[in-house]
């Protein structure tokens, strides 16, 4: 038995709830482009102010989550301010959680839907280090007008061929949420990234 | 007249281009006794994870958990579900049916938003954020940052030529789309030209065959690499769809008919234009009639910028008689 603390969520629910979706569906509108996300005063070890705020706009009794290399604190404070169930399955998650500088060698285990549903797929929350430098990115796609660039520091270097692989199943995959500390930038399956570091 | 919310609004229908806030909807979450625009943050919550999902796999129909509104089917239920799960204290919001700002719909679903979430309403397309549609594009070519709402009446395009919800959802899923090109051709065979006129069907990011709901085609390639995104509500059927920024968005035709817009022999009776959609009017029962913009706030821009059609003197001298 040990003392838990559990940190507050929004200040107000209702309309930083909005704030942020609004954010978030700018990104995943306009894939590679950076939007900011902020509000949060505290989140739990290890998890970023943007991760929380899209897990407190996202998330609720319907959407298990799974959550990859974050600890007890984590999982009580979604099961706290979500009522999401919190899983150690990826194949029955809705959205999964990887902590910054994970392997994600596991990412290909969640749900990309199925031919009839592609909907019915994985969300993946993915901390980074940061979206201002790092290694370059070169994306194209939907929602992109001409070409995107993007940076990325503190992401595994296994993401781009298993992203690669992802596409490649459109209309299935999962879609992606860089979360950077207090920025994201959203990869949907439809994107093509090309970069120096793509296929070895 | 009489639904609910109507008969009960406060006169917020903005008159003029400046947008404009009431002072009691003004507070934070207007109206009380609701939640900030009508819909419970559970709603929402599944509404935005839909939009998410529509928008990362575009023309796509995602189904979702549609709610009772206090207006009936018909009446924009998918739209409104859909504007209130994205709409922010912050927005300015346009409604349009058939493209005019004034008609019962419009004024409705505007008043509607005004009462529950206190957000400025504008009949401005540029001063716009949020424009909820029914059947009409603005004709003024929208920026980016905007969103689109479309209420879509019949989301499935293919419904028409498969009523089985089951094997639309597998032709979808096997691209199987050939019916759509057979469906064309027989307007071919039939009138010697694709005589299909509204909700003609497209094609968007090379993959999904997508009804973009009932607006002429005169309005189709407004969709095409546009820089606003574009969401699409069916409460009814409860599917929500939606074409992200600068995608692709084809009219399915044929190498030897084209796809081609609808045109007019007469220009704007009002204003002049000769580029714009024009609505018929039938003036009396001696065969007279005008043509119309469809779309007011174009209509009157032009206007205020001097463009005169030849029955343009008409509404003034019909003010002057009510004057005098």
């Amino acid at each position: 038995m040990r003392m838990q603390t559990i940190l507050p969520g929004f200040d107000n629910p209702v309309h930083d709830a909005g704030r942020i979706f609004r954010a978030v569906l700018d990104a995943m509108a306009r894939p590679g482009r950076v939007v900011s996300l902020t509000g949060l005063s505290g989140t739990p070890a290890g998890m970023h102010v943007s991760t929380a705020a899209v897990a407190l706009t996202l998330f609720d009794a319907d959407t298990p989550v799974c959550p990859e290399g974050f600890g007890d604190d984590s999982a009580a404070w979604l099961q706290f301010h979500c009522g999401c169930p919190v899983l150690s399955a990826p194949e029955e998650a809705l959205f999964g959680l990887f902590r910054s500088g994970m392997q994600l060698d596991g990412a290909e285990r969640y749900s990309g839907g199925s031919e009839s549903y592609p909907d019915r797929s994985a969300t993946l929350l993915v901390q980074v280090d940061s979206l201002r430098e790092g290694d370059q990115l070169r994306l194209e796609g939907p929602g992109i007008q001409d070409e995107q660039r993007l940076a990325v520091s503190g992401l595994d270097r296994a993401f781009w061929p298993l992203f690669a692989r992802n596409r490649a199943t459109y209309p299935l995959g999962v879609d992606v949420i860089l979360c950077a500390p207090s920025e994201v930038a959203c990869l949907p399956r439809t994107i093509t990234a090309r970069g120096p570091i793509t296929c070895m | 007249m009489q639904g609910h919310f109507i008969s009960t609004a406060t006169d917020n229908t903005s008159i003029g281009t400046a947008p404009q806030r009431t002072g009691r909807q003004a507070q934070e979450g207007g109206d009380s006794g609701y939640n900030f625009a009508f819909l419970d943050e559970q709603t929402k919550r599944m509404v935005r994870r839909a939009l998410l999902k529509a928008v990362a796999i575009p023309g796509y129909q995602v189904p979702f958990a549609s709610r009772e509104m206090p207006m009936p089917y018909g009446w924009g239920t998918g739209g409104i579900q859909v504007t209130a799960s994205v709409i922010k204290h912050d927005d300015v919001l346009k409604v349009i049916d058939q493209g005019a700002d004034d008609t019962t719909n419009a004024v409705s679903i505007r008043s509607f938003f005004a009462r529950t979430t206190g957000v400025a309403t504008t009949e401005s397309t540029a001063e716009a954020t949020l424009v909820q549609t029914r059947h009409r594009i603005p004709e003024q070519p929208l920026r980016e940052g905007q969103i689109l709402v479309y209420q879509v009446p019949i989301p499935e395009p293919l419904r028409w030529v498969e009523p089985r919800e089951t094997e639309t959802r597998t032709m979808h899923a096997h691209e199987e789309y050939g019916v759509m090109h057979v469906k064309l051709y027989e307007d071919i065979a039939r009138h010697g030209r694709i005589a299909t006129s509204f909700d003609y069907p497209v094609l968007v990011a090379g993959r999904y065959v997508m009804s973009p709901s009932p607006i002429p085609k005169f309005d189709n390639p407004k969709m095409h690499d546009s820089p606003a995104l574009q969401l699409f509500g069916a409460g009814r059927e409860q599917r929500i769809y939606a074409i992200p920024p600068y995608t692709t968005v084809r009219s399915l035709d044929f190498e030897d008919f084209p796809f081609e817009v609808q045109q007019w022999d007469a220009c704007c009776g009002l204003c002049g234009a000769d580029d714009s959609y024009l609505d018929e009017i039938i003036l009396d029962d001696a065969g007279g009639r005008m043509f119309v913009c469809s779309d007011s706030d174009h209509c009157r821009k032009r206007r205020e910028a001097g463009h005169v059609g030849p029955m343009g003197g008409t509404t003034q001298t019909l003010e002057g008689s009510d004057n005098g």
